[in-house]
């Protein structure tokens, strides 16, 4: 289909067609150009022309108004049956054009965030010398991608070389998205037979979470080897003093408190506080029941636990410490702790692609015995482990509690996904709060993060509370 | 699940997705909620509707003028026919479509040529009409922007009614010059010849 002969512009006559063809596309060379690099992408696969039925009634027209005026000796009503004969001459007579269009699909924001409004433009050129007066198009978007704003649907008519565009607003969702043609039914004048036509357009809008780190993550005292940032108990080597002891042959002379030698004559090496990096493991909630969202419009608790995953991610490691990825959900994930740019690259890119972390909601059954007892295994034993749950129900709980009683320090950061305003939502959001309460009473911390809070604030007013 | 349910929702509501056939399966809109604005509303597209309605009226207009019975089975017709181009049944417009027919028959009973031609044309445009809101409806939704498309499936419809009733009424009142009652007959055989042939 695509591959049809344009029509000649070089060719010098002045039709009222080639006229309007040329008013519509302006300039024949820009055009020829478009052109050419639709014909390579547009590809039209057709169904076969099936008629509609729906002028079947108009027979009937005919023959009831021809036998009233028969009955009645009416000659105008005779008359009034000949209109009904022309229609069905007229949906006999018309047939349905050959179509040649192409599709061209582009977006207003080549990379967005996720919840980012994107907006689409989607533009179909009749290619073909002929009219089409009836060209319904739906623009293949895909699934997970909301249409929030206009509509992805449109009905015209095309005169030739005339070009028409819809644009619409998705709302962005991690991952890549294809969105993969769009899907026209052609009609006649008269509706009487369609053809369904897929325009083959594929496009790929990719979402990809900027990292921007949350600003400082309060990671917990249990440390590893490592020179970081947690504070630890123990002198040694760092900034801030700690404490004096006495000299042992082998300390270095730049740390012996040469006043304190002045003064009393004794030799004392002075300790400053050891500054140690921390390993954790980042747990995500994938399970099925974690898709929660307040709203039909927002992003699921599973969506914003990634982003902040990611966001964490990025803050541990420019800290120095070692971080891990692990994924609690029907299909295992897992990316050991590490340091460097090289696992920053991978971790950026499971969090954008990994199928598991995606916005589409999990398939199957998740036992969280059996994932917690794995991931156990995995831990060495003074890995911390921050985990993003909704807190939805008490398997995470349990998890929790486990991890804890092995030595893990475990903190919580729990996107909320309740409302109010039914009871049923309230009954909800009550049972998060003591949820949250029990796991606060056993010694874990929890972040309780609001739909429309930033996540640095979630932990500011949290760390607030664990120090006061 | 703890009663979350409230909050739950499954996948991403999908629009669009690439059906756009008319064996798209949609449940009814609940009623109590705010319309979705990623939810299509496979309603009769108004434009169409409203020209349909219009056309009704014409009909009922029509006969009218001439008998008070016409008027009453055109008033009919219209409130057949609003039903169908609000919800969107098929055989509410054909039910429509049938009752204006009948004041199309009344009116000629009592009524000249042109104003039945005129009502026949304006019957089959607001069945016609009825039928393309609902199918635009069900294929792309009230939200789309159709109206190009519809305004040009009414004005065909349109001129190739007053073309045909144009048409007739000149033959008819040349032939009617000499003998009516012939020139009657000759064009009832030439409708049913051409009907048949047409095999419709």
């Amino acid at each position: 289909m695509s591959a049809r002969s344009r029509p000649d512009h070089e060719r010098a006559d002045d039709d009222a067609t080639d006229a309007v063809h040329r008013s519509a596309v302006g300039d024949d060379a820009v055009e020829e150009e478009v052109a050419d690099e639709s014909d390579r992408s547009t590809g039209v696969a057709e169904s076969t022309e099936r008629p509609t039925g729906r002028w079947k009634g108009v027979s009937a027209l005919a023959m009831i108004l021809g036998a009233a005026g028969v009955i009645l000796s009416r000659p105008s009503l005779l008359l009034g049956s000949v209109v009904a004969v022309g229609y069905l001459a007229y949906v006999r007579a018309v047939t349905l054009p050959e179509v040649d269009v192409s599709v061209e699909r582009s977006f207003d924001e080549s990379n967005p965030d996720p919840g980012d409004e994107v907006g689409v433009t989607v533009t179909v050129r009749n290619r073909s010398d002929r009219v089409l007066p009836d060209l319904r198009v739906v623009d293949g978007v895909p699934d997970p991608l909301p249409v929030v704003e206009g509509s992805p649907r449109l009905g015209t008519a095309f005169r030739p070389g005339e070009a028409a565009t819809m644009e619409y607003t998705v709302s962005a969702k991690r991952g890549e998205h294809e969105f993969a043609g769009a899907t026209a039914i052609v009609r006649d004048y008269a509706g009487a037979t369609e053809r369904e036509l897929t325009l083959d357009q594929p496009d790929v809008l990719e979402c990809t979470p900027s990292v921007d780190p949350t600003r400082e993550v309060p990671l917990r005292a249990l440390t590893s080897r490592f020179t970081g940032r947690v504070e630890t108990d123990d002198g040694g080597e760092g900034l801030e003093f700690f404490a004096t002891r006495e000299y042992r042959r082998g300390d270095t002379l730049n740390r012996i408190d040469w006043n304190r030698h002045a003064r009393t004559g004794e030799l004392a090496t002075v300790e400053f506080r050891k500054e140690r990096a921390a390993t954790a493991v980042l747990v995500l909630d994938l399970r099925e029941q974690a898709f929660l969202r307040e709203d039909d419009e927002g992003l699921h608790a599973v969506d914003r636990g990634v982003d902040a995953a990611s966001r964490v991610f990025t803050a541990l490691l420019e800290t120095g410490d070692r971080v891990g990825i692990a994924g609690v959900g029907p299909e295992e994930v897992w990316l050991p702790p590490g340091t460097g740019n090289e696992h920053w690259a991978r971790a950026r890119e499971l969090f954008a692609t990994h199928p598991a972390l995606s916005s589409t909601v999990a398939d199957g059954r998740t036992s969280v015995t059996l994932r917690t007892r794995r991931l156990r295994k995995r831990l060495s034993p003074d890995d911390q482990v921050i985990v993003f749950s909704p807190l939805c129900d008490r398997d995470v709980l349990r998890a929790a509690r486990l991890l804890d009683a092995h030595g893990h320090l475990v903190t919580v950061i729990s996107p909320d996904p309740t409302t109010e305003g039914t009871p049923g939502r309230d009954l909800a959001r009550a049972e998060r709060a003591a949820r949250m309460a029990d796991l606060r009473g056993s010694n874990i911390r929890v972040i309780d993060w609001a739909p429309d809070e930033h996540l640095s604030t979630a932990i500011d007013r949290a760390a607030r509370r664990w120090t006061a | 699940m703890d009663g979350v349910s409230d909050a739950v929702d499954g996948a991403a509501g999908a629009d669009g997705g690439g059906g756009g056939g008319t064996d798209d399966a949609e449940g009814p809109l609940p009623e109590d909620t705010v319309p979705d604005p990623r939810e299509v509303t496979r309603k009769p597209t108004t434009l169409s509707a409203g020209l349909a309605m219009l056309s009704a009226v014409v009909v009922m207009a029509l006969g009218g003028m001439h008998s008070v019975l016409a008027f009453g089975i055109g008033a009919m017709g219209l409130a057949a026919l609003a039903p169908a181009v609000v919800l969107g049944s098929r055989t509410a417009a054909d039910v429509g479509g049938g009752i204006l027919l009948l004041a199309v028959v009344a009116t000629g009973a009592v009524a000249g040529e042109v104003v039945v031609l005129a009502a026949a044309v304006a019957t089959v445009l607001a069945w016609d009409l009825a039928t393309n809101a609902i199918e635009m409806g069900e294929q792309l939704g009230q939200e789309a922007d159709t109206d190009r498309a519809e305004l040009v499936h009414a004005g065909a419809t349109l001129v190739v009614g007053t073309l045909t009733a144009a048409t007739a009424f000149v033959v008819y009142n040349l032939a009617t010059g000499g003998q009516p009652v012939t020139a009657l007959v000759l064009l009832l055989l030439a409708a049913l010849a051409l009907a048949s042939a047409l095999r419709l």
